[in-house]
């Protein structure tokens, strides 16, 4: 379900805009799917 | 543990709630106001706040902090739960929200709602409120066979999957099609747009408006 919020933001998200992800724990939250799927979208992996 | 540096490139900014003992992690409790002992000296385009309001004691705070954040014309994305159960570290203090509950307050506020939503499907209740676990996405399409590699061996793989196997095959049952709006929701989504003339004077330490629109 988290994915699909990050989903749904794709096409919010800006080609060069600088952002500030604010999360619960910055221990574990880099970790969160959504976090990975917005992470995967702004940088998407090199072929 | 996430820190400025292990990010892949300036241009995203990470901050959290959760104090760790490492100094260099980024610390923001949006109950609190934003101000320069936090290092905010910018805005940003899009300032995306995820999976946070539940564990937030003051949103109506934490909206003024997010748009003092948030550059003219830049945008605010709130991702919450709907309908959660109550879940560890930070503190926790809200069951979810509905869209409107953030959309209406950031109205009062001088925000345009470009998108106000809630989503889920039967399966999604289920897992969130009877098996009480966030299963991943092939967990989430086949309940029932996907056996989730553990860090700790097999055998604590297979005792977790029998562990939750009751709650599996009842997920399996009912349907995972998520749409929106659904009764089953558990996950909010509302987006939001600063206007270019931004007059409302937000005061962290003043919770009304100081000017109207």
């Amino acid at each position: 379900m988290r994915r699909i919020a990050a989903e749904r933001l794709q096409e919010f998200l800006l080609k060069d805009g600088t952002i500030l992800l604010n999360v619960a724990a910055v221990g574990s939250s880099l970790n969160d799917p959504e976090i990975q799927w917005l992470l995967s979208m702004i940088y998407p992996p090199q072929k | 543990m996430a820190f400025k540096h292990d990010l892949p490139s300036p241009k995203i900014t990470f901050f959290g709630v959760e104090s760790i003992d490492n100094a260099e992690v980024n610390f923001l409790d949006l109950n609190m106001g934003v101000d320069d002992k936090h290092n905010f000296f910018k805005t940003y385009d899009l300032v995306h706040c995820a999976q946070v309001f539940e564990h937030i004691f003051d949103i109506k705070n934490a909206l003024i902090n997010l748009i003092t954040l948030c550059k003219s014309n830049g945008l605010i994305s709130i991702s919450v739960p709907a309908s959660c159960r109550a879940h560890g570290s930070p503190e926790y203090f809200s069951a979810g929200y509905e869209p409107a509950a953030i959309a209406n307050l950031a109205r009062i506020f001088g925000m345009s709602v470009e998108l106000q939503v809630k989503f889920g499907s039967p399966r999604s209740y289920l897992y969130e409120h009877m098996i009480r676990r966030w299963p991943d996405k092939k967990e989430y399409e086949n309940p029932i066979l996907r056996m989730t590699a553990g860090r700790k061996g097999k055998t604590r793989s297979v005792l977790r999957w029998l562990k939750y196997l009751p709650g599996r095959f009842a997920a399996q049952m009912v349907s995972g099609v998520i749409l929106d709006n659904s009764e089953f929701a558990t996950q909010t989504l509302v987006i939001l747009r600063k206007p270019g003339k931004f007059d409302v004077h937000l005061d962290v330490n003043n919770l009304n408006r100081k000017s109207s629109l």
